[in-house]
């Protein structure tokens, strides 16, 4: 039936692997892509598993952007938004920090805040067994939008923080998807080149 | 490397200035940051090894494929030297990839023409295929003695027909030299 995913029923166990249990934070780099410019057609959820994508295409002549990153000073979490009104949803958030903020920083950071919404994908520091675990699309459905944005002389050395959220009246259909291109290093390969499309 | 950030060639032209476009034309998505010493020399040392692993090999060939642009650098396999992109590329280096690496096909944005193998390369099977009116039943040794009893027979049968054709035309020209 179509409307099988809002109702579906719990199907598989939740089963530990004691070799590749989950660690905190994420690597340094985050791409982030512009939402208008992911080629959903040409990206690929998986068949079997809704959670998993396949392939994450941009548009012809677009591309995602680095933010360079240190420590865990960059870093993402989701939650469950119940609602009685409406299905359920999800909401994505990534707290980012700009630690040079030179002119031509501040000017992508203003262009971050115009009101656009992105796709994230993180590179994990959690890598999963065989590696296949390691990449996080946040914002595969609705993107994330700039949600506050601060840079105070007193704090952090100056540099400039931002969070990128799900807007309330705009909430991810599921929680953030993993990304594997048939393997580990192809996906790297794909990250490092910010999923660009020439 | 102190030279090719600081100084000039002989015609004013910063090196610096050629360095950031060669090393674009083989890595165009990497940023280069100039101001930042440890990442440049980062950089210079990938564009080296390039240079040493893939510019300097006797196989270069052009070939047909084209990678998408997201997975230009990549690797021909795990814990290979050799980072694969459009500008460097050889017919043998992306047949590799078509056949060898786990992603495959998906991995170009055009594919590579399909190798075409010569009987030499082909198993019995395939020579089957090729060579209908073979007996299939022959051993490979003596398919291949068949195969090339027909190969030498064709050829005859082209010098023959290419014999007849002159001496036609030669005929021809005689008959119209004596008008």
């Amino acid at each position: 039936m179509a409307s099988d995913c809002l109702t579906e029923d719990l199907a598989n166990d939740f089963l530990n692997d004691c070799d590749n249990l989950t660690i905190t934070g994420i690597e340094s780099n985050v791409v982030i892509i512009p939402h208008s410019d992911v080629n959903k057609a040409a990206s690929i959820i998986n068949a079997t598993n809704r959670m998993l994508l396949d392939n994450l295409a941009s548009n012809s002549g677009k591309t995602g952007f680095l933010l360079e990153g240190v420590k865990q000073l960059n870093g993402y979490n989701w939650e469950f938004v119940p609602s009685e009104e409406t299905t359920d949803k999800y909401r994505h958030v990534f707290n980012g920090v700009i630690l040079t903020p030179n002119a031509a920083n501040r000017l992508s950071a203003s262009k971050l805040a115009r009101g656009k919404s992105y796709m994230l994908v993180i590179h994990k520091r959690y890598k999963g067994a065989n590696q296949k675990d390691a990449f996080l699309v946040l914002g595969w459905d609705t993107g994330l939008y700039i949600t506050g944005m601060t840079e105070n002389s007193k704090e952090a050395d100056s540099a400039i923080k931002f969070t990128l959220g799900s807007k309330d009246d705009s909430l991810e259909y599921d929680a953030p998807r993993l990304l594997l291109e048939t393997d580990y290093a192809t996906t790297l390969v794909a990250f490092n080149n910010k999923f660009a499309t020439p | 490397m102190i030279t090719i950030q600081d100084e000039k060639d002989s015609d004013g032209n910063h090196f610096i200035t050629s360095f950031i476009r060669d090393y674009k034309k083989y890595f165009p998505a990497d940023i280069i940051n100039i101001s930042c010493d440890k990442c440049f020399r980062a950089h210079y040392n990938k564009f080296i090894n390039l240079l040493k692993n893939n510019i300097m090999s006797n196989s270069k060939k052009e070939t047909t494929g084209k990678l998408h642009k997201k997975y230009e650098g990549i690797q021909m396999h795990f814990g290979s030297k050799n980072f694969i992109t459009n500008a460097t590329m050889t017919e043998e280096q992306a047949q590799y990839l078509l056949n060898k690496h786990p992603h495959g096909g998906k991995l170009f944005a055009v594919l590579p023409k399909a190798k075409v193998k010569t009987d030499s390369e082909l198993n019995k099977d395939e020579l089957i295929t090729k060579y209908p009116e073979i007996d299939p039943k022959l051993n490979v040794k003596e398919f291949r003695k068949e195969i090339q009893a027909i190969k030498e027979a064709k050829k005859a049968e082209k010098k023959a027909k290419k014999a007849e054709k002159d001496a036609e035309a030669k005929a021809k020209k005689d008959a119209e030299g004596n008008k």
